[in-house]
């Protein structure tokens, strides 16, 4: 019997509290805005901040039902509330003392902070945390020995002059063409300003409706199929305009008619198909290339002179006609 | 059709304690990012909101009280980013501030 009662009265009591701790809710919520009107969120942040979030805190716990938990929660948003509002009233009193019509009171009540202690108070010193003579407006005497404009003091490089945006250092320049790096196409191959820092290149080839010319002929081992390195230039640039073009090439290998013309024949075919190696390699799809040798079969020039065979040794690139 | 509904249920209930524990996550990592960025010096006040709703989210979280908890670290990962935010303008236009002053003769 007594354990009910004292069970019921405990029921009784713990619902009587919820409207208490809502009216106390309401009186912590009446203290924050306040506050929030004597600009607390500056001058007292933290102290709002705590009593704003108990606040809702202990709503919430009301709302499920946990009015100890609630109160508990009011116990930490009310001083929070208090302090803030007591800050903010001091706060605001500083504000309006800098703001007396008592120019000599004024000043004297802001002269007191001197942060960076030179002697300057905070209110005309530029530096306020760095000590400085009052000639300079409380900034120390900054040198610049590279006439950067950048001061000593935050230049990474203070022998060297560079823009501010890189701390006062140089833009790197790996291939010294006086182009920055980051404006440099060709980082690693010096060139003109003109041309992004990338070299000039001439172009070695002309691409036709019906063919690739090329302006300076591939050049092999004599009677073998390996291409020397001096050709590879123009060859990276005939992978270029193949790459470019979207029908079938066909490589064509030519020799003169010195020697025996089956053996001419194998030569012209082991050349264009080692031309073909080498353009599949720069990355030419090896679909798009059929090496053909003709041998001595078609002469661009007389055979009876050192001239024109050697016009006759060459590589020529033709684009297939679409079937 | 009866074990469908039943699977859709627990499959509803189950995305609670997801979702509010991603939220958490992601206030966690924003309330970090704040703090690199000085929030508790600059962004006093949003800091300090972050903070409390972080901590609460994660109370409310161990009581099983999901939504609570998702909508405690929802705030509390706007509170972040407004600070983290508020923090890095407030840096760069002091450290301006301080290289203009310091040009000055």
């Amino acid at each position: 019997m007594k354990r009910a009662l004292l069970a019921s009265s405990c029921v009784v009591l713990a619902c009587a509290s919820g409207p208490d701790v809502r009216k106390r809710a309401d009186a912590v919520a009446a203290d924050v805005r306040s506050a929030r009107e004597l600009k607390a969120e500056t001058c007292a942040p933290r102290e709002l901040a705590t009593a704003e979030a108990n606040l809702r805190f202990a709503r919430l716990a009301l709302d499920q039902g946990d009015a100890r938990r609630a109160n508990a929660h009011l116990s930490t948003a009310e001083p929070a509330a208090r302090e803030a509002e007591a800050k903010s009233r001091d706060c605001g009193k500083t504000v309006v003392a800098a703001k007396a019509p008592d120019p000599v009171r004024a000043a004297l009540t802001v002269s007191t902070t001197d942060s960076d202690g030179d002697g300057v108070p905070d209110v005309d010193d530029l530096c306020p945390d760095v000590p400085g003579s009052a000639e300079r407006r409380g900034c120390p005497l900054l040198t610049d020995r590279d006439l950067d404009g950048v001061a000593d003091d935050i230049d990474r490089c203070p022998d060297l002059p560079g823009p501010k945006e890189n701390f006062g250092c140089p833009w790197p320049d790996r291939d010294g063409d006086r182009v920055a790096d980051k404006d440099d196409r060709c980082p690693d191959e010096p060139g003109s300003v003109e041309n992004h820092g990338c070299p000039r290149r001439t172009a070695l080839i002309v691409v036709r409706r019906d063919r690739i010319e090329l302006k300076q002929q591939i050049h092999f081992q004599p009677n073998r199929a390996v291409i020397l390195s001096d050709s590879y230039d123009v060859l990276r640039q005939v992978a270029q305009a193949i790459k470019d073009v979207p029908g079938a090439i066909r490589i064509e290998g030519h020799t003169d008619n010195v020697g025996k013309r089956s053996e001419n024949l194998k030569l012209s075919q082991s050349r264009a198909e080692a031309v073909r190696e080498y353009l599949v390699r720069e990355g030419v799809e090896a679909r798009q290339l059929v090496a053909v040798g003709f041998g001595p079969k078609r002469p661009i020039a007389s055979n009876s002179t050192k001239a024109g065979r050697t016009l006759n040794r060459r590589v020529e690139f033709r684009m297939e006609e679409k079937k | 059709m009866a074990r469908c509904a039943t699977l859709l249920v627990v499959l509803a209930l189950a995305c609670g304690p997801v979702t509010a524990t991603s939220v958490i996550d992601d206030a966690q990592r924003a309330l970090v990012r704040a703090r690199a960025s000085d929030a508790d010096r600059y962004a006093a006040y949003e800091a300090t909101l972050a903070d409390l709703y972080l901590a609460k989210a994660r109370e409310e979280q161990g009581h099983a009280r999901y939504s609570d908890a998702r909508a405690l670290a929802t705030d509390a990962l706007r509170y972040a980013q407004v600070a983290a935010s508020k923090a890095s303008e407030k840096r760069s236009s002091q450290a301006l501030g301080r290289s203009a002053a310091v040009q000055q003769p």
